[in-house]
């Protein structure tokens, strides 16, 4: 790996094609803005629901009945409660923040603004439409079909139309980023793609495709089916449809962490970018890979023939090959910065990085927990382990390591320099902020351990165990541990919501103390970076021809297979 | 379209040898990790017929 550091050649970077900087509308500004406004209201509801579930698991109870039975009739069961976390917290702030980020990343990154905002504000409003639409259902309890949304439970018509919308929503304004990515290039054909628009166009294609699954799943056939208009659903085929979609989820979920930790963070800590190859090189390998390894969800599925899995299995190693050059560079990039720092010796950079950036070290700490997330994915995705863990409380541990921590966490950061930036003011309380980010990164470190290790001892997912009877004394010590973590982090998070909500209310600051947007650079200029690693071509041939093969020959079999013959539940 | 400009010398002598150490670390915490794991589910009979 050293070699990739002594024999490139080093140049210092101006962007020379490029304005030093663009400034950003107050249109602009307030279309990323309200994006923000529904994901962070998103998460403030969402939120409410983790210290419940997780109160839960420690066998709290009120006048001998489940902690649910206080919020009876306005949350029915656990179930529901469950569901609105997991849509609101991992679908809906995720998916608007990303959207709202990825409008800055865009026009920021290519130094214009976009070729049809209409088509971007049209995306928004079809997926505030469809977030309003699958909301209802799910607080009247029409819903409680958690975020995964299995058949044969079933969902109200209004769910599935909403999720739909939402989808459609992001794919729209996936549009106008591509119609102003073209536009740019006709006018810079020899110019290397800025890397944070680079990052987040790649993802945002990667999200078109992978979403193919759900968008084929409601469809053809739980839409119709909840509107009786099919006697059934095959719960295998939706499955595979789904998952087709919800492993590519957690890229589209992880990457634009990855955006600001490649084209940002280095910035922000006073450093640079290792490498720009390595880091279009890693984008490219979860265009490809990203997709194709959903039947490693699906080890205990009855239906898929264990080849298959064998190959998907393959591939989930694959795919963690681009997370460990990420890993790579990114840190090589703070090694950088914290030397530039004065850090001497092999880990004396460390302690010079600046841990008192409310921005920077919410991002380190959400890398460090994702290192216990990779670890974590690579081991239950061993096909024997994941034969033991796979529904026990293992896989939520392991997956708030990934949505609520990498990417959380991450996002927690830089709102903490973006909400400033788009709304003029200072950000209140900075070192509250700061305490915020260890609160999180302390609540979720004693929240997972407890939750991977309760699967270790065979504790299921999914289920509200404080009312279970057959919870063995071995389980009661770590389901404690469990409430405390989540508690910390309900904590975490309203912190995170009060002090963004306290900024905006604020009066506005003069222009010198508002955060800029933090762009990197790179330690060589990104126009030396091969021009293949800047070819969509290729890449995206290759991505759709390795879904097909390992997909397309066994989903051609369910399909022509397919059952229809489950009927709905409705259970709780 | 590059720069003309030279190098940094610090960006020159730059050699990664933390995160190299660091990447080290991350490759025994994964086999230490997946190792526990397994060993704890044989410990627990998960392979007992």
């Amino acid at each position: 790996m050293t070699a990739i550091s002594t024999t490139t050649p080093v140049v210092e970077v101006t962007p020379a094609a490029r304005p030093a900087t663009y400034v950003l509308s107050k249109g602009e500004k307030r279309f990323i803005g309200l994006q923000l406004l529904v994901a962070v209201a998103a998460l403030s509801i969402g939120s409410l629901f983790g210290p419940l579930q997780a109160l839960e698991f420690s066998g709290l109870t009120i006048g001998g009945r489940d902690i649910y039975a206080l919020f009876q009739p306005l949350l029915a069961s656990y179930y529901q409660g469950l569901t609105l976390h997991g849509v609101l917290n991992a679908l809906i702030w995720t998916t608007f923040f990303i959207t709202g980020f990825f409008n800055l990343t865009v026009t920021y990154g290519l130094r214009r603004p976009l070729a049809m905002p209409k088509l971007n504000w049209l995306g928004f409003i079809v997926m505030t439409v469809g977030l309003l639409t699958a909301a209802v259902p799910i607080l009247l309890n029409e819903a409680s079909v958690l975020y995964t949304f299995y058949p044969p439970l079933q969902a109200s018509w209004a769910f599935y139309v909403g999720l739909v919308f939402v989808v459609v929503g992001s794919w729209i304004q996936g549009y106008g980023f591509y119609i102003t990515y073209y536009r740019w290039r006709k006018d810079n054909p020899d110019v290397r793609t800025p890397l944070m628009a680079f990052g987040s166009l790649i993802t945002m294609v990667m999200w078109q495709i992978s979403t193919l699954g759900i968008a084929v799943e409601i469809l053809t056939q739980l839409l119709p089916w909840s509107l009786n208009l099919l006697p059934g659903v095959d719960p295998q085929l939706d499955r595979t449809y789904f998952w087709f979609t919800g492993h590519p989820l957690v890229y589209f979920w992880l990457l634009p962490a990855y955006v600001s930790w490649y084209a940002m963070l280095p910035k922000q800590a006073g450093g640079k970018l290792f490498s720009d190859s390595l880091a279009r090189f890693s984008f490219w390998m979860f265009l490809v890979l990203s997709t194709p390894l959903g039947f490693h969800h699906q080890f205990t599925d009855p239906g898929v023939p264990t080849i298959w899995k064998t190959i998907h299995a393959v591939l989930t190693y694959a795919v963690a090959f681009p997370s460990l050059l990420t890993a790579f560079t990114v840190v090589a990039s703070l090694e950088y910065a914290g030397r530039q720092r004065g850090g001497k010796g092999l880990l004396g950079w460390i302690p010079k990085l600046p841990w008192r950036d409310v921005s920077v070290t919410p991002q380190i700490l959400a890398g460090v927990l994702f290192i216990f997330g990779g670890i974590g994915g690579i081991t239950n995705a061993s096909y024997n382990i994941n034969l033991v863990v796979h529904n026990t409380s293992w896989v939520p541990g392991h997956f708030h390591l990934t949505v609520a921590s990498a990417t959380t966490l991450s996002f927690m950061g830089i709102a903490y320099w973006l909400v400033p930036h788009l709304t003029h003011r200072t950000l209140w309380a900075p070192k509250l902020a700061l305490a915020q980010a260890w609160i999180w990164f302390i609540g979720m470190v004693i929240f997972s351990n407890g939750m991977h290790t309760l699967g270790l001892l065979g504790a299921p997912r999914r289920t509200p165990l404080g009312i279970a009877p057959y919870v063995p004394a071995n389980w009661e010590p770590r389901l404690l541990q469990t409430a405390i973590g989540g508690s910390i982090l309900f904590l975490g998070a309203y912190l995170f919501i009060t002090i963004l909500v306290v900024t905006v209310l604020r009066k506005p600051a003069p222009a010198a103390a508002v955060p800029e947007i933090p762009e990197a650079q790179s330690i060589q200029d990104p126009q030396l970076t091969p021009q293949w690693l800047d070819r969509w071509a290729p890449w995206l041939t290759i991505a759709i021809l390795l879904i097909i093969l390992v997909y397309g020959p066994n989903l051609l079999y369910q399909i022509t297979n397919m059952q229809n013959t489950s009927p709905g539940f409705r259970l709780w | 379209m590059a720069s003309e400009q030279k190098p940094e010398k610090q960006d020159e002598q730059f050699h990664p040898k933390g995160t190299v150490l660091a990447m080290v670390i991350f490759f025994i915490l994964i086999v230490a990790l997946w190792g526990y794991v397994y060993l704890m589910m044989l410990s627990q009979g998960a392979t007992a017929p």
